[in-house]
């Protein structure tokens, strides 16, 4: 499967060449400390494991370490191995511009993951720490006094460097959210207000048709049409209920229920057709703690998505299941032609649509109501090709004991 | 029995929405006026009785909760309904406080509106729900809106229940023990008493029901939550 069980790595916002010469310069990091760190390297070498080693009995002994890391003993063998090439690449070089785009983009990891820029600070300086115990007493004769403290200069730099594209990353990330948050809201507000207006034309629009269909019952071909032309009414509503909805981002109110009912009552709603068979064979006991509507409505968003990608018979097939850290998914996937590679980063922003007739608002509206519990939508396509939409819960959503807090 | 033909009061800015309803409404027989303003539902209202009040929200001039207050004023045991593009919780919240009936989305629903319309022409057991909580409310009155031959009529305030129980004989009253400006026994206390010496059923809800262990004769006491079946069946024997 090519969908995501764990949260994918998108690309983030890059810092600009501009920061990084700027950076360098503050920092005062030049040729001689690349040269110096690259000779070091070699000797470092053997120690590498063993700083990594450290570094994550130091993150383990934080106490909510394991919220955060959450895959076991494989994922911590996984991180000891892309820290030793991380410190590896960091004393190679070189360090330029590109050097600067691939340790944000292991920025980016960490904002994904959701750690807290603050470790960030300590982490670094549990490295530095290591490193001059690495030249204190494996590298000692290697060094005279002058060299060796050029030499820790040189790495302080080289950690300073690090950090602040760390930092940086943040910044830029946090920016991001900031910009799409006014993006948003402005959408949302104009959306409010059109949706608003729009919907007294089609009160009239309907009650026209409500008189019309009295009219014409005895002709069917006036009858069918009438019915279509209601439809799309009923279609437009819709459309105006999900952008009001989303402008109105209204917190959740949460509610113990299981994943089971919330799909049961979302197929219902979206009136699944017959020629859809639906697969719930995936869907196990999951309680959850999340605002009945909402989830409902996300859902149902995904169901007609899914109904709307394949034309004749298809098949639908619901995931809903626990993780071992608390967490859990529930899944929407269905037997169309899924997701265009290009489309598929930007498939979450408002008014991005692969429809012909689509607003681009039904996948906006998943995220948001999912990010408004505290969770992550991602998107993906299933080994068949069809598309499918992952809900990631957090664990507050879902509750350990038989009652909420 | 009411024979006169049903009365309702349309207020609209779109014409063309209160034609159609003029043309639906009147097809059924029903007597209907339309007002294209706040202004002029208040010029027209004091015409008649009606037996329903519809009115849009965001209209030029006075506003459609604005009037549903000045409308309560004059007559508060006329019906309103207020229909609007889109019921926020304020719109929601201040519709409630105002005393309408219900608050329904734009385009509105034909047939229950229609089913409405019948139910207050035919309601011949006004029923006073008095809450605060504006979805328990409306959740309320919509129970009872169903119960054949029921008109709910809900206030946020005692100020309003006692209005409405000035102009309206209620057959049962409903009231929340704990209201935004006093205490709901006291009310429940005086329509239980009607001051010609007849009764009426009360019940009171409250989620302390042991602080009324004993104390009230007559009148009856819920406990929140309760079950919906339990209070509906309760009030169809009560009427
Ligand atoms: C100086 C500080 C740190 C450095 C240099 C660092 C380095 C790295 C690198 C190189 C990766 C791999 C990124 C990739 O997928 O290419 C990574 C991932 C990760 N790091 Fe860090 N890290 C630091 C701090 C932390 C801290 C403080 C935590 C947590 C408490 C943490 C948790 C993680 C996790 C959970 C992943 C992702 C894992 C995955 O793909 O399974 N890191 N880090």
């Amino acid at each position: 499967m090519q969908t995501p069980d764990r949260l994918p790595v998108t690309e983030g916002a890059n810092p600009e060449p501009s920061f990084f010469e700027e950076v360098t310069d503050y920092i005062g990091f030049g040729a001689e400390d690349s040269v110096r760190l690259r000779e070091f390297l070699p000797r470092a070498e053997a120690h590498l494991p063993h700083v990594a080693e450290h570094f994550y009995e130091r993150i383990f002994s934080h106490p909510r370490a394991d919220q955060v890391i959450s895959g076991g003993q494989e994922q911590v063998e996984r991180l000891k191995r892309t820290l030793v090439e991380w410190m590896r690449s960091g004393l190679a070089g070189p360090h330029d511009y590109d050097y600067c785009l691939r340790r944000s983009r292991i920025g980016h990891v960490h904002v994904r993951i959701g750690l807290p820029q603050r470790y960030m600070v300590t982490a670094m300086n549990g490295m530095r720490v290591d490193f001059r115990e690495v030249i204190d007493e494996h590298c000692r004769n290697l060094y005279d006094a002058t060299e060796r403290e050029a030499l820790i200069v040189s790495l302080e730099r080289l950690f300073d460097l690090d950090l602040a594209i760390m930092l940086e990353t943040y910044k830029l990330a946090a920016d991001e959210r900031l910009r799409r948050r006014e993006r948003l809201a402005t959408i949302g507000q104009l959306a409010a207000s059109i949706g608003h207006d729009l919907r007294n034309p089609l009160s009239v629009v309907q009650s026209s048709l409500y008189i019309l269909r009295r009219r014409v019952a005895e002709d069917p071909r006036s009858s069918k049409h009438i019915e279509k032309i209601a439809n799309q009414v009923d279609e437009c509503d819709a459309i105006i209920t999900r952008l009001l909805e989303m402008a109105r981002n209204r917190p959740p109110q949460r509610s113990l229920i299981t994943a089971r009912e919330l799909f049961e009552t979302s197929l219902a709603a979206a009136a699944v057709p017959e020629r859809i068979r639906v697969d719930d064979g995936a869907v196990e006991d999951l309680q959850l703690f999340v605002d009945a509507g909402l989830f409902k409505q996300a859902l149902v968003n995904l169901l007609i998505n899914a109904v709307q990608a394949q034309e004749g018979a298809g098949i639908i097939t619901l995931t809903a299941r626990p993780n071992p850290d608390g967490s859990a998914l529930m899944r929407v996937a269905d037997g169309g032609p899924g997701f265009g590679t290009e489309t598929l980063p930007s498939i979450f922003e408002p008014l991005v649509t692969t429809k012909a007739s689509g607003t681009g608002l039904g996948l906006a509206l998943v995220k948001s109501i999912i990010e408004r519990h505290g969770g992550q939508a991602t998107a993906g396509n299933v080994d068949e090709g069809g598309a499918a939409v992952t809900l990631h819960l957090s664990s507050v959503s879902v509750p350990t004991a038989p009652t909420p807090p | 029995m009411n024979h006169a033909p049903t009365s309702v009061l349309v207020i609209d800015d779109n014409d063309d929405l209160t034609e159609n309803i003029v043309e639906i409404l009147d097809d059924l027989g029903v007597y209907v006026r339309v007002a294209g303003s706040g202004e002029e539902a208040l010029e027209i209202f004091d015409e008649r009785r009606w037996d329903l009040v519809v009115t849009d929200v965001r209209m030029p001039g006075i506003n459609g909760i604005e009037l549903l207050a000045q409308l309560k004023e004059r007559s508060p045991g006329t019906p309103v309904l207020v229909m609007t593009g889109y019921a926020d919780r304020d719109t929601r919240a201040a519709a409630h406080r105002s005393g309408a009936l219900a608050v329904v989305h734009k385009p509105l629903d034909l047939e229950a509106f229609i089913e409405l319309i019948e139910r207050v022409s035919a309601a011949e057991t006004p029923v006073l729900i008095v809450d605060d909580d504006d979805a328990l409310c409306s959740n309320l009155t919509d129970i009872l809106g169903e119960q054949q031959g029921v008109l709910p009529h809900p206030a946020a305030t005692l100020e309003l229940a006692r209005r409405l129980a000035a102009c309206v004989d209620f057959h049962a009253a409903l009231i929340d023990l704990r209201l935004p400006d006093g205490d709901g026994l006291s009310l429940a206390r005086e329509l239980e008493r009607r001051a010609d010496g007849s009764r009426r059923p009360v019940i009171v809800m409250t989620g302390y029901p042991e602080a009324l262990e004993g104390a009230e004769e007559g009148v009856e006491v819920l406990a929140k939550p309760f079950p919906v079946p339990n209070l509906v069946e309760r009030l169809r024997e009560i009427v």
